[in-house]
């Protein structure tokens, strides 16, 4: 079955056909939300919340094809919520336990994580919502209430901000990727 | 097609299947019973519902609002709201227990709902009825203390977070029983010291009635010589909807703090969540070693999982004290821990009026962790500072950090001295830390293999 008629099925309220969409959809979301909480358990939190949020909404969404995007929207936003209430909650002395549990599996995406979360809040998402996700720049400019033109400049200074992260300024200099 | 330079990095990020698959239908679940329940409210309530589905399609999500979607407390809400493993396995097999005990001050109601106590872990759900302060993020959050804040005992003083729920706030507390024997029926004391921005005291005595428990006799040991460490394991102890690992590490005297962590997998080599780990049950001295009673809790019942689990004891040392090079020192230099194989090897050292450069190499290159952990080591741990406040932890002297060589963790640090007052060779001197390595690095010890059926 198509994905426009899954999701005109779930907006009818077919549970099933919500949690198909959502499992079809469930490799993006968990990387997604790892690039931002940057551990398993937070990252499975965040797409419970993602889960549970979206379930309740979903007969808001105006148009079907952009499910995805509405559902990307909506997992960032759960995950700045996680990233909020880890700085309220966690006393720093926790900080070292969480990451001493990282999965050694995962240290390859803890480099990108790691760099995605350094860059600023605004470069960030584009970044994640056009290369990770390959939104369209009319797409990124959607989710984000952001001009077009805004997303294009974005992307432009968060690409720059993430390379010289991720390689190493010292290293790479006049290099490109 | 869209060139894509980050891609492959982002493919590469493991994705847990089968957990993730759970927790989208434990989302789902959750929202479902909400919205069922909705249906089955008065008109009132759905004027309500209307007007909050108006704001969830302006915002597309609030937790708040899509929680104020069900107002009224459903056993176990709290355990799905918190994504408490344990409480929701139980309360979907009808095991957790409901209650009814309040306390009031300050115009707040606290109200103990349900309690469930299964093989070492108990869990409350509460609700909290009255006008709450939210604080400035406009968030709600308790201060708690259980046994009167007994600061031998692992997270006896607590903040948790509260979730809006109707015109009411739920949370749910979960601890490790803190004793070595567990005993059948027991309670403990659990006192709120704060409720969003109101301070009080709102006292309970919460009863709570043991689940039927398995508990199997183990008795593995594994050691590291050089460490100075054991970690023997005693039991394992297979509740409904948890697991309870205990067992008794031995530490030298000046490794006193020296912390255990159990990672754990199935047969099939996934990993098993250790939820808490850690947690110290009694610690004694014996002849020159110290020996610590502790746990850790798998929030759920394996067996219908794995038939054995594998167990990889990590200990992180403690006690690492801080090592100083002179400045006129001969180089190379290795600084080394005693107890563990880490070393910062400092190859080269510049002194002029100007500026202090030196270049070092952390663990002789071996990678055990992504690189920005040893990027921070590099420029936090490998410090130059002034010896008469060697021991002082002062902000930094201003310096830049340098990749010599990424794979080999090479570094070139370069501490600006031009502006220090009567700086030269024998009042400064190079502090490294090898204490971060330590707690973040653990010594590895053999794995166990524990059969479950």
């Amino acid at each position: 079955m198509n994905e426009v008629k899954l999701v005109k099925k779930a907006k009818r309220g077919d549970k099933e056909a919500f949690e198909q969409l959502l499992v079809l959809h469930k490799d993006q979301l968990y990387r997604t939300a790892f690039l931002y909480v940057r551990n398993r358990e937070d990252a499975l939190d965040v797409v419970q919340e993602t889960a549970f949020r979206s379930y309740l909404a979903i007969t808001t969404l105006q148009e079907e094809k952009f499910f995805v995007t509405w559902l990307t929207k909506i997992l960032i936003r759960c995950a700045y919520d996680s990233l909020k209430k880890r700085k309220n909650d966690v006393p720093l002395e926790k900080v070292t336990p969480i990451l001493s549990k990282l999965d050694k599996r995962s240290d390859e995406g803890m480099d990108l994580a790691n760099a995605t979360n350094k860059l600023e809040q605004k470069y960030r998402d584009v970044i994640v919502l056009f290369h990770y996700h390959d939104l369209s720049i009319k797409e990124v400019a959607k989710v984000l209430d952001l001009p077009e033109n805004t997303v294009k400049t974005y992307l432009q200074r968060g690409r720059k901000q993430l390379r010289t992260i991720l390689e190493g300024a010292h290293l790479y200099e006049g290099k490109s990727l | 097609m869209k060139e894509n330079l980050y891609k492959d990095q982002y493919d590469k990020i493991d994705v847990p299947e089968d957990e993730l698959v759970r927790s989208i239908q434990s989302g789902i679940d959750q929202a479902d019973g909400k919205r069922s329940f909705k249906r089955q409210r008065n008109i009132k309530r759905s004027i309500v519902s209307t007007a909050a589905a108006v704001v969830l399609s302006a915002t597309f999500l609030s937790s708040n609002v899509s929680n104020a979607l069900a107002d009224v407390p459903v056993i176990g809400e709290a355990y799905h709201v918190f994504n408490d493993m344990v409480g929701r396995n139980l309360t979907s097999q009808q095991l957790v227990t409901e209650l009814d005990e309040k306390s009031s001050g300050k115009g707040l109601d606290v109200m103990m709902t349900s309690a469930y106590y299964d093989g070492a872990v108990i869990g409350v759900s509460f609700k909290v009825v009255g006008d709450v302060k939210e604080d400035e993020f406009r968030e709600v959050n308790g201060f708690y203390e259980i046994y009167g804040g007994n600061e031998a005992i692992s997270d006896s003083k607590e903040i948790v977070p509260l979730e809006k729920s109707g015109d009411d706030y739920i949370g749910q507390i979960q601890l490790a029983y803190p004793g070595k024997e567990l005993p059948a029926n027991t309670s403990f004391p659990l006192e709120f010291k704060r409720i969003g921005e109101k301070e009080g005291s709102w006292k309970f005595d919460v009863p709570v009635e043991q689940l039927p428990y398995e508990e199997v006799e183990l008795d593995q040991v594994r050691s590291n010589e050089q460490a100075d460490v054991a970690v023997q394991f005693n039991s394992i102890i297979e509740g409904q909807a948890s697991t309870a690992i205990n067992y008794t590490g031995t530490f030298p005297l000046e490794g006193k703090h020296d912390q255990v962590r159990l990672e754990v997998v199935d047969e099939n080599g996934e990993q098993v969540n250790v939820s808490r780990d850690g947690i110290d049950l009694e610690t004694s001295q014996e002849n020159d070693h110290i020996v610590v009673k502790g746990r850790s809790i798998i929030p759920e019942n394996l067996k219908e999982r794995t038939d054995y689990i594998e167990i990889q004891p990590k200990v992180a040392l403690s006690g690492v004290e801080d090592q100083f090079i002179h400045l006129s020192e001969k180089l190379p230099i290795k600084i080394e821990s005693t107890r563990q194989d880490h070393v910062i090897s400092v190859n080269d050292m510049k002194v002029d009026g100007e500026k202090v450069t030196l270049d070092f190499q952390i663990n002789n290159g071996r990678n055990d962790r992504y690189f920005e952990f040893y990027e921070d080591m590099a420029r936090n741990e490998v410090l130059l500072v002034k010896e008469s406040r060697k021991d002082i932890y002062e902000e930094p002297l201003k310096h830049t950090v340098k990749v010599l060589d990424k794979e080999k963790l090479s570094f070139r640090s370069t501490f600006d001295v031009s502006k220090l007052k009567g700086f030269n060779e024998n009042n400064y001197v190079v502090r490294v830390s090898l204490g971060t390595l330590s707690s973040n690095l653990p010594v590895e010890l053999e794995p166990v293999k524990i059969e479950l059926n």
